[in-house]
Formats: structure tokens, C-alpha cells, sequence
């Protein structure tokens, strides 16, 4: 039995011990079961591990001495790897296309690890990989993989144009083709090398592709078709100062600085959310309400219809509580602006609530839903 | 090395001489490890799952029925391929080349058909994932386990091209033990995933 | 033996193990920076009330303790684990190079839309501080959807790095560098590797079902039971790694300890062992129920977790014997480790007057949870750079330096978590910016002023180190005397690390004065060009 083996099935048999002993005294469902799966991973790799090193170490012969490993090579692959990580993990979040090029990035990426490893082999000559280059890489991945760049270029490019108003893309657009002519004819004036040109290209293409993914994240401006009404927003529109200004700011683009490209929402708002307060009306109707013990004072609250009302809410206890209203489907209809969140105790604040149609709802605590919440009658 | 050096006269190596490449026990190591995270991650969904299902008052929602069939088909699947990739692994240890090639093929492809009834299972599910627990923590629990045997089957892909290149064999065993550990693993997570919706519903 | 060129390829295609390490330690003190300054904008908001709105707050609040928890710390960790192991058991280089260099491109690529998604409007999820999920139900922002995925991007390459560096300690030792035997802190790290691979998957579970949830506006979060799977998954005091944190701290202390007092470590097995345990108790801090959640003690609320925090406690007398039976140097390194202990032990004694007191409020928790989780691991961090900076940079770090910083550093923690400490006892909250007594919240951003001082002192060195190169002739160990096969090597080391195999690995003599034992080396090169020993570090 090797030391590693026996380390695993040590650990498996106290996380195995662990598990059992708290499914019975505590009983909670999730740390058993995590407990449990805990063991049974460590027992598996032990048995997996507990056979492989009856050749003890001592006895591999020298080749075989990790001293003498081939050390790392130079790749490019990982920050590839990573590059196209981000560009997926961007695009799940935005719900852009660009999860489509991260996967394809990841797709590239893999596939030079992967020839990269192959000529690494022992067995790989320099010939059999001479043969494979000539007649393989240049002639067919070549000609794909710049098609497949340029396009990438292309689409982050037009996610930037797409991100500013219609006056600033025709100006952005505009721009770009002079630095690209300009630097065109700096190059060939100045006679620059082959590595300086690529050097070039890289940056141009990294800053390109920085930009897109900026521009995807802030999200398309709106397209408005005569005697459109303008949908509600869900309020994640507004994010053009974001990453989207940082990144034009490092490669000196213009800045979408009209502040009227609104972003349009990709997903469809259950109910309104009002971030903004209504206009008040001379004294708009009250209710209390009261949070301590982990609890709101009162279990029903009513509410008239069809105008804004104000919630006070006062927080006796050192918790966070806020409160939020949700409809019979479970979406939240109104949430205080920015959270709302107070901590007591001795704390109040007050709600501004728009109108709400008639019906029944229910008023919570968004720190604590499941414990505080009560019925709302909108009448 | 002195002896491969002189089956392939004196061509120039890919490695310098006196350098060898990853024991197969790394790789195999690495294998083993990132289908024991897998297992993992479908062991932490499945327990999210009982947990949410405990405190709930009617898990799954009224009116929806488990096609119980389609996963016991599934699980066949799984079996299957399962045989074919412990073939490989045997086969590709013995210097079997076209049996180690056969049975990564096929246990790839069964592996896609496997892949390919999850998804199936997810488009059949028929609830919005956002409409109850129990529909997101299914989607979430299918969504896991497609990324796991997507990445599984791209790993035996992977190595049928080492064993059809032959880079892989008694003395390169690991490339295939890790694509086979791993897959195995993701089998397992599988039959956890399974049990979970399916047994324990 | 020419296969290696002696240019240094490019920093985005080298995956020697060596650069991927320094590269770590750099962006994780870059995220510190980040991270800290945060923290001190949070305590000049407590420190001026009604400067700063409250979700502005709650969201600087997630900032801080996202950044230094998950992105910062992790990345020193890695950093001296990348370049440290290979050294210590023998070998050239990491099992999966490449995959180890792209966890770290992976994990600044997550750490840079995790920040990004902490500048955007609308995000409402509030992080791993928060016991229970806040605004989780409604659709979900772009910048709750960034955060996520960030999230789940740096858990993947913390987990790329588990499964390379388990596999590297495992099956890339030398031969007579045995498991039982290996030198405490890759023993450490192996105990970390092996958690995280349990551990991770945990997390990216949580995101995952956060994903689909909010991806599609769900109402999970408003289930019963959904406390849980927050608790567990994504709260960070609910995780292992809370203790994974300090647990390769633990290692560098021994190492320290042992190479400043020239005698092996005293207890080295039962150290070995307890930090086994350590690990392997860490897991049950998944155990807490839900009657904790709240619980000051957090996350020591389970009797298994709470024997885990104690562990470190019993590591001391084992440093402070070793200094004392054998013959100890000053070097800042040993500064970094008493300063450790003192803020360790500042939170210890607070948890044993809390019991008597009762009624400690949430102000009583950020003292907690700096004395007792955060600052130990930063300051064993500094205290391995100082150590191995002649490894790692192939410079010393300033003496003096070393010995301010440690001052700052523990002086700075200590002021501002007192402070918080006796904020609790009088009943102040946290996580708001209108919290407790003006004098005690000036008097812990004064604390944390400090602290921030310190940490600049640390980053100079390293940014100094990073750009002036090796110093000229630095012997190979210029502390003298000290174990490991890292001190075998010259400051820094080749490319290749090991022109030949290493031998035996110095043995543990029962005496102080086998230092002979270090010697027991059977390449010739290491015989040739043996180091005299020098004398006191400068």
C-alpha cells in the first residue's frame, strides 16, 4: 500500500465516519450528502492510486527520473485558453453572441494544445512534423483560422458600433479606418520588421476585441421604429459608463459621451420595477411596519389601489432588513432603490411605492424571504 | 529512449536527448482528479437538490411526471459505454492498437448518444427554469452533467487520435488512462445525477 | 545538454513553473491592492458618517471581502505553492505546465469581470459576505450575471491548480523524497490541494444553480431551504476554504521556523498530522445547521470546525520550541510569524472573553473574522517572501523593511480589530455605514491606515525585486543551514532546476547539531560547488 492510497482512504473513512455520525446526530440533509460524496471520491481515487505504485519509485529506471523531464516548452495555448475564457464567460453573462466565439476560441485553443502535445512526443520526429506543417497547417488551417479572425474582428468591431449612438459609430468607424491607413503608411515608411508588424496586428486586434467585449456588455443601443412606445427597462441598460468608457478610454476611441445610448434589455421584465420615486402627491397614503425577532410586526398590510403609497419602515434590531413586494406568481414588483437595506436598531426608513393594481400580493424581507413576509391586499 | 532512438534510426527527436516525457502516471493522476471534481460537482447539485425537495411542499410541481423509461435507457447508456472505454484501457495496455482504437470509438460515440439524451431530457422537461425549484435545480443538474460528458467525450476523441497516431501504447499509456478515468468518473456522476431525479425524484 | 536556449520566451507563452509563480504573487498583491484600498475607503465611510450611501457601502463592503478572499489571497498562495513545490520534492517542473499557466490566465480573467461587474450598475447580489442571500429574486442585472460567471471562471482555475499541483507532489518526487517526508509546506499545499478538489466543486455548484436561477429571473432563493444551499456553497465562512486560507501560512511558519532556528522542526510528525487535520476538519465546516447561521462564532460554530481553528493553536509551541532549542537568527521572516501568532492569539483571547460576556454585536464578527482568518495568512505570506525571495527573485528583501512591514502590518490589524472587538461588546453592527461609536471606528481606520502602510512597504519590495533581477553572486543558500532542496539550487535556480537527479532528502536528525545531515547530497555538482556556510543573515 502506497502512502498516497492509504492518505485517501484515511480521508475517505473520516469524511465516510463524519458523514454517518452527522446524519444522525444533526440530520441535516446537505452536510451529510456532502460528507458522504466526499468519501466516496477519496475511496475512489484510492483505489484507483493503490495499485499503481507497487513499482516502488526507487526502481524506475533513469529515463524515467523526474529531474529529467522535459521542461516546459513556450506556449501560447493557455492564454489562449484563458482569452477565450473570457470571452465565454462574458457572453454567458451577457447573453450576447459571444458566447458562440468564446466556445469557438476555446475550440481553437484546444486544438493547438492539443497539436502542440502531439509534436512533443518522443516518438514525433522533425520530419514527420515538417510533412504535417507543409500539408496540413498551411494549407488549410492557414487560410480558416485568418477567415475565422477576421470575422472575429468584425463582430467585435460592429458590438462597439452597435454599443454608442448612431452618430458616434459613423465617427468610430471613421476613425479606425484612418488609424489603420495611418499606420499602414507608417509602417511602410519606416521600413518596420516582421515581428514589429505582427506586434501591430496583435495589439490592434486585442484592442478590437476588448472593445467588442465592452460593447457586448454594455448592450445594443435601441433601434426605434416609427410609433415604437418605448418599453420599461429593467434599469441594467443604463451601463454605458461602465466598461464600456474604460475600455474606449485605454484605446483612446470616442466616448459615447450623449449618455443617451440606452441599452435595450435582452429579457423580458416580469412586472415593473420602479427605481425611480413617482411624483409625490401632496401627502401620499402611510402604513407601519416593524421588523424585530427576525419578523415583521404585523402579518397583513393593505394598500389602496391605483396610488402611490409610502411604506415606513422602522428596524429594531441589529439585522439587515428591507422590504420588497412580490406578485402570486413569486416576481418581484417593487424593490426600494438600491436595496434599501437597513440595520437597526432604532433605524427607519421610508418606501416610496408606486401604484400597484388591485390584487393580492406579498410583502417580504429580501435578506431574510423565507422567515419574513407577510400577505398584502391591494384594494 | 536508447531503444526507440534506434527503431527510428538517427532522426531528430522531438525531445532533447536524455529527456523523457510526463510519466503515464501524472497523466493518469490528472484524469482521475478532474472526474473526481466532477463527481463532486454533481454530488453538491444532487445534495442542493434533496435539500430543496425536504422543505418543500409539493416537489415535483403538481402535473409533472418523471418519464422514468427514457432515464433507465439513458443509464443503459451509460453502462455501455462504460464497457467499451475499461476495453480501451485494457486494450491500449496490451498494445492492442485497432481494438484500443475500436473501443474509443465506439465508447465515444455511444458517449455523444448519451449526451445527446440528456439534452433531450432537458428539452422534454417542459417547465420554465425559472417557474420553481424544482425546475431550475433539474436544469442545473442537467447542465452539469452535459458539460461533463461533452468534455469526456472530447478527451476520448482526444485520445483515439493518440492511439491512432500511435503515441499511445504500453510505454505512452496516459493519455488513454486519463481520457478513461475521466470518463468513467463522469459515468459515476451520471448514475448520481440519475438517482437523483429519477429514483429519488 | 543544450536543448534550452537561454532567451526567456515571452511572459504570455512561458509556462515554466518559475514565472507562472511570480506571476501570481504579482497579480495576487496587485488584487490586495485593490482589495485593501476598498476596505480602507469602507472604513473612512465608518469613520465619517453619512459619507457614503448604504448600498454604495454594502457594495464596497462585498467589494473588499470578495477581492482579498477569493482573488488575492488564493494567487499569493498559488504563487509561492507554483514556484515552491517543484523546487522542494526534486523536480524540473510542474506536471501540466500548460494547464497550470492557464489557470493563471483563467483566474485573472474571472478576477477582472468579478471587479468590472462590482463597477456596474445593478448589481444586487452582495457576495460571499452575506450569511443569507439578499436580492436574489427578480431578473437578474448584466453585473449580477458578470459576477457569476467571473466567480465561476476563478474557481475553475483554482481547481486546474489543485488537480496540477496533487499531481506534481504525487507522481513527480524524486526518488527518496518520500510522502511521509516531504518538507512541510508542500506538505501543506498536497493537504490544501486535496481539500480544494473537494471543496471547489462545492462552490461551483452554488454558481451554477445561481446562474440558472437568475439567468431566467427563478425564485429559488425564496424557497425554504435555499438558506442552505447559499450557506453552504457560496458564503464564504460557510466553505473550507476559510480555513484553506491559512493552512499553507502553517507550512511557511514551519519552514521558517525550523531554517531561522538551524535545527529541524520539534513535533515535525505530530505537525505533519495536525495539519492533515486541520484540512480534513476543514470540510466540516459544511456540518453548521441553521440555528448558526447568525452565530457570532461564525464559521467556528461547529464543535469539528472549532477543533480545526484550534489546530494552529497547537502549531505554536512547536515554532517557539525550535527557536528555543536551537539557534535562532533574527531574520523579518520570524517578525511576519510573531506577528501572526500575536493577532491569532488576539482573536483567540476575544473568543474566550465573548463567552463570558455575552451580547457581543456584529462589529465583534469583522474583528473576528481579520484576527482570526484574514490578516494570519497575509502576514505567513510576507513571511514566505521574505524567506524565499532569493528563490524567487534571486534577491534578498530589505532587512529592515521586512521588520517595519511585520510592525505595520500586525500593529495596524491589531488596532483596528481591537477596536471592532470592543465595538461589539457596546453593541455595534456591522455591514452598515452608520455603525457604533465615532472614536472606535476612527481609531480602527487609523488601524487599518496603518495596516495599509505596511502593505506598502511589501508591494515596494516586491515591484523592486521584480524590476531590478537577481542580485550578482547570491549563494544558493544565503541564510546558511538551511533544509530543503530548494537551498541546493542556485538563487534563482536554472530553468532546469535540477541538473541531475537529487538525492536523499536531509533526514530529520534527533539532535541540533546533525546540521551535517544537510549535506548528504549525492550529485556531484551539489559537492562541487558546496556553499561555505554563511554566516548570520544580513
Amino acid at each position: 500500500m502506497n502512502p498516497a492510497a492509504l492518505l485517501l482512504f484515511v480521508l475517505s473513512a473520516v469524511s465516510f465516519g463524519a458523514g454517518v455520525g452527522f446524519g444522525i446526530t444533526v440530520g441535516e440533509e446537505t452536510g451529510t450528502a456532502i460528507l458522504l460524496g466526499a468519501g466516496v471520491v477519496a475511496g475512489i481515487g484510492g483505489l484507483a492510486i493503490v495499485g499503481s505504485q507497487g513499482r516502488d519509485v526507487a526502481t524506475l529506471d533513469a529515463a524515467a527520473r523526474p529531474a529529467s523531464l522535459a521542461t516546459a516548452a513556450p506556449s501560447v495555448w493557455p492564454v489562449a485558453a484563458g482569452l477565450a475564457a473570457l470571452l465565454t464567460a462574458t457572453g454567458l453573462a451577457t447573453g450576447s453572441g459571444l458566447v458562440i466565439f468564446g466556445l469557438a476560441a476555446a475550440a481553437v485553443a484546444g486544438a493547438g494544445w492539443f497539436a502542440q502535445s502531439w509534436a512533443s512526443h518522443p516518438t514525433w520526429t522533425d520530419e514527420q512534423n515538417e510533412r504535417v506543417s507543409s500539408r496540413l497547417i498551411l494549407p488549410i488551417v492557414l487560410p480558416l483560422g485568418v477567415t475565422g479572425l477576421v470575422l472575429l474582428i468584425a463582430f467585435a468591431f460592429s458590438r462597439t458600433l452597435l454599443a454608442v449612438d448612431s452618430n458616434a459609430s459613423v465617427l468610430i468607424a471613421l476613425v479606425a479606418a484612418l488609424v489603420i491607413l495611418g499606420v499602414g503608411v507608417w509602417v511602410a515608411l519606416r521600413g518596420l520588421g516582421r515581428s514589429a508588424v505582427l506586434g501591430l496586428l496583435t495589439a490592434g486586434a486585442l484592442a478590437t476585441a476588448g472593445l467588442g467585449v465592452g460593447g457586448a456588455v454594455a448592450g445594443e443601443r435601441e433601434f426605434h421604429a416609427a410609433g415604437d412606445s418605448s418599453a420599461e427597462h429593467a434599469g441594467e441598460g443604463e451601463t454605458n459608463d461602465g466598461p464600456a468608457d474604460e475600455a474606449a478610454e485605454e484605446h483612446g476611441a470616442e466616448q459615447p459621451e450623449e449618455g443617451d445610448g440606452e441599452a435595450a434589455s435582452d429579457r423580458p421584465t416580469p412586472g415593473a420595477v420602479a427605481e425611480d420615486g413617482e411624483p409625490e402627491a401632496s401627502s401620499p397614503p402611510q402604513v407601519k411596519l416593524t421588523a424585530d425577532g427576525l419578523a415583521f410586526d404585523k402579518k397583513s398590510l393593505s394598500l389602496p389601489a391605483g396610488e402611490p403609497t409610502t411604506i415606513v419602515f422602522s428596524n429594531e434590531e441589529s439585522q439587515p432588513h428591507n422590504v420588497a413586494i412580490r406578485d402570486a406568481g413569486g416576481s418581484t414588483i417593487f424593490r426600494p432603490e438600491g436595496g434599501g437595506i437597513i440595520t437597526g436598531p432604532g433605524k427607519e426608513a421610508e418606501y416610496e411605492v408606486p401604484p400597484i393594481e388591485a390584487g393580492k400580493y406579498t410583502f417580504f424581507c429580501e435578506v431574510h424571504p423565507a422567515a419574513m413576509k407577510g400577505e398584502l391586499t391591494v384594494a | 529512449m536508447s531503444t526507440i532512438d534506434s527503431a527510428l534510426g538517427d532522426s531528430m527527436l522531438a525531445l532533447p536527448a536524455g529527456d523523457t516525457a510526463l510519466p503515464a502516471r501524472s497523466l493518469k493522476l490528472g484524469g482521475l482528479a478532474a472526474g473526481a471534481a466532477g463527481l463532486m460537482l454533481s454530488g453538491a447539485l444532487s445534495a442542493a437538490y434533496l435539500g430543496l425537495r425536504s422543505h418543500a411542499a409539493e416537489w415535483p410541481p403538481k402535473g409533472f411526471e418523471v418519464d422514468a423509461f427514457l432515464g433507465v435507457m439513458l443509464t443503459l447508456t451509460a453502462v455501455m459505454t462504460a464497457t467499451f472505454a475499461a476495453w480501451a484501457l485494457s486494450a491500449d495496455a496490451r498494445g492492442q492498437r485497432r481494438q484500443a482504437a475500436a473501443a474509443l470509438t465506439l465508447a465515444a460515440f455511444v458517449g455523444l448518444c448519451l449526451l445527446n439524451g440528456v439534452w433531450y431530457l432537458g428539452t422534454r422537461i417542459g417547465l420554465g427554469a425559472a417557474s420553481s425549484p424544482y425546475a431550475t435545480m433539474s436544469y442545473a443538474l442537467l447542465g452539469a452533467i452535459g458539460v461533463l460528458l461533452a468534455a469526456g467525450v472530447v478527451g476520448l476523441l482526444a485520445a483515439v487520435a493518440k492511439v491512432g497516431g500511435r503515441q499511445s501504447g504500453p510505454s505512452f499509456p496516459g493519455v488513454v488512462q486519463a481520457a478513461v478515468w475521466f470518463w468513467q468518473l463522469t459515468l459515476v456522476a451520471w448514475i448520481v445525477v440519475w438517482a437523483t431525479l429519477f429514483l429519488v425524484k | 545538454m543544450a536543448d534550452q536556449s537561454d532567451t526567456q520566451p515571452s511572459v504570455l507563452e512561458d509556462t515554466d513553473h518559475k514565472r507562472i509563480g511570480r506571476l501570481y504573487v504579482l497579480f495576487g498583491f496587485a488584487f490586495l491592492v485593490v482589495g485593501g484600498l476598498a476596505g480602507f475607503l469602507l472604513r473612512l465611510g465608518l469613520a465619517q458618517p453619512g459619507s457614503s450611501r448604504p448600498d454604495e457601502y454594502a457594495r464596497s463592503f462585498s467589494l473588499h471581502v470578495t477581492v482579498l478572499a477569493v482573488l488575492a489571497l488564493p494567487a499569493i498562495w498559488a504563487g509561492l505553492a507554483t514556484y515552491l513545490v517543484p523546487l522542494q520534492i526534486g523536480a524540473n517542473r510542474v506536471a501540466f505546465p500548460r494547464l497550470h499557466a492557464a489557470s493563471l490566465w483563467v483566474h485573472v480573467a474571472g478576477g477582472g469581470l468579478l471587479i468590472a461587474s462590482y463597477g456596474m450598475e445593478g448589481l444586487g447580489i452582495l457576495g460571499p459576505s452575506l450569511p443569507v442571500p439578499a436580492n436574489l429574486t427578480g431578473p437578474a442585472s448584466t453585473a449580477d450575471e458578470l459576477w457569476l460567471t467571473g466567480g465561476g471562471l476563478v474557481a475553475i482555475a483554482a481547481l486546474g491548480l489543485a488537480i496540477s499541483l496533487l499531481t506534481t507532489i504525487v507522481t513527480l518526487r524524486a526518488p527518496e523524497v518520500r510522502l511521509a517526508r516531504l518538507p512541510l509546506f508542500t506538505w501543506a499545499i498536497l493537504a490544501t490541494a486535496a481539500v480544494s478538489l473537494i471543496s471547489i466543486p462545492v462552490h461551483l455548484a452554488g454558481l451554477t444553480i445561481l446562474y440558472v436561477d437568475r439567468h431566467f429571473g427563478g425564485d429559488l432563493f425564496g424557497a425554504a431551504g435555499s438558506d442552505d444551499v447559499w450557506r453552504h456553497t457560496v458564503w464564504l465562512l460557510g466553505r473550507p476554504e476559510i480555513f484553506l486560507l491559512t493552512l499553507p501560512g502553517l507550512g511557511v511558519a514551519a519552514a521558517v521556523a525550523s531554517s531561522h532556528a538551524r535545527r529541524p522542526l520539534l513535533g515535525e510528525e505530530g505537525i505533519r498530522g495536525a495539519l492533515a487535520a486541520a484540512a480534513v476538519l476543514s470540510l466540516s465546516v459544511w456540518a453548521g445547521g441553521s440555528a448558526a447561521a447568525s452565530s457570532m462564532f461564525a464559521p467556528t460554530f461547529s464543535a469539528f470546525a472549532a477543533l480545526a481553528a484550534l489546530i494552529p493553536l497547537t502549531m505554536v509551541p512547536a515554532w517557539a520550541g525550535t527557536l528555543a532549542l536551537g539557534r535562532p537568527r533574527l531574520h523579518p521572516g520570524l517578525g511576519f510569524v510573531a506577528g501572526a501568532v500575536a493577532i491569532g492569539g488576539l482573536a483567540a483571547l476575544n473568543v474566550g472573553v465573548a463567552f463570558l460576556v455575552d451580547g457581543e454585536a456584529g462589529a465583534w464578527s469583522t474583528g473576528y473574522l481579520h484576527a482570526g482568518f484574514f490578516v494570519p495568512p497575509l502576514l505567513l505570506a510576507c513571511a514566505g517572501l521574505w524567506h524565499w525571495a532569493p528563490k524567487l527573485w534571486g534577491r534578498r528583501f530589505g532587512n529592515a523593511s521586512g521588520w517595519m512591514a511585520a510592525l505595520l502590518l500586525t500593529g495596524g490589524s491589531v488596532v483596528q480589530s481591537g477596536a471592532s472587538f470592543i465595538a461589539g461588546y457596546q453593541g455595534a453592527p456591522n455591514r452598515t455605514a452608520e455603525a457604533g461609536s465615532l472614536v472606535l471606528n476612527r481609531l480602527a481606520g487609523l488601524g487599518a491606515a496603518v495596516t495599509l502602510l505596511g502593505l506598502a512597504i511589501v508591494v515596494v519590495e516586491i515591484v523592486r525585486a521584480t524590476m531590478s533581477g537577481p542580485e550578482r553572486a547570491l549563494a544558493d543558500d544565503p541564510w546558511g543551514e538551511s533544509q530543503g532542496l530548494e537551498w541546493t539550487v542556485s538563487s534563482p535556480p536554472s530553468r532546469r532546476n535540477f541538473e541531475t537527479v537529487p538525492g536523499a532528502t536531509p533526514a530529520a536528525p534527533p539532535d541540533a547539531d546533525a546540521t551535517s545531515a544537510a549535506t548528504d547530497l549525492e550529485s556531484p555538482i551539489e559537492q562541487a560547488s558546496e556553499p561555505e556556510p554563511v554566516g548570520a543573515a544580513t
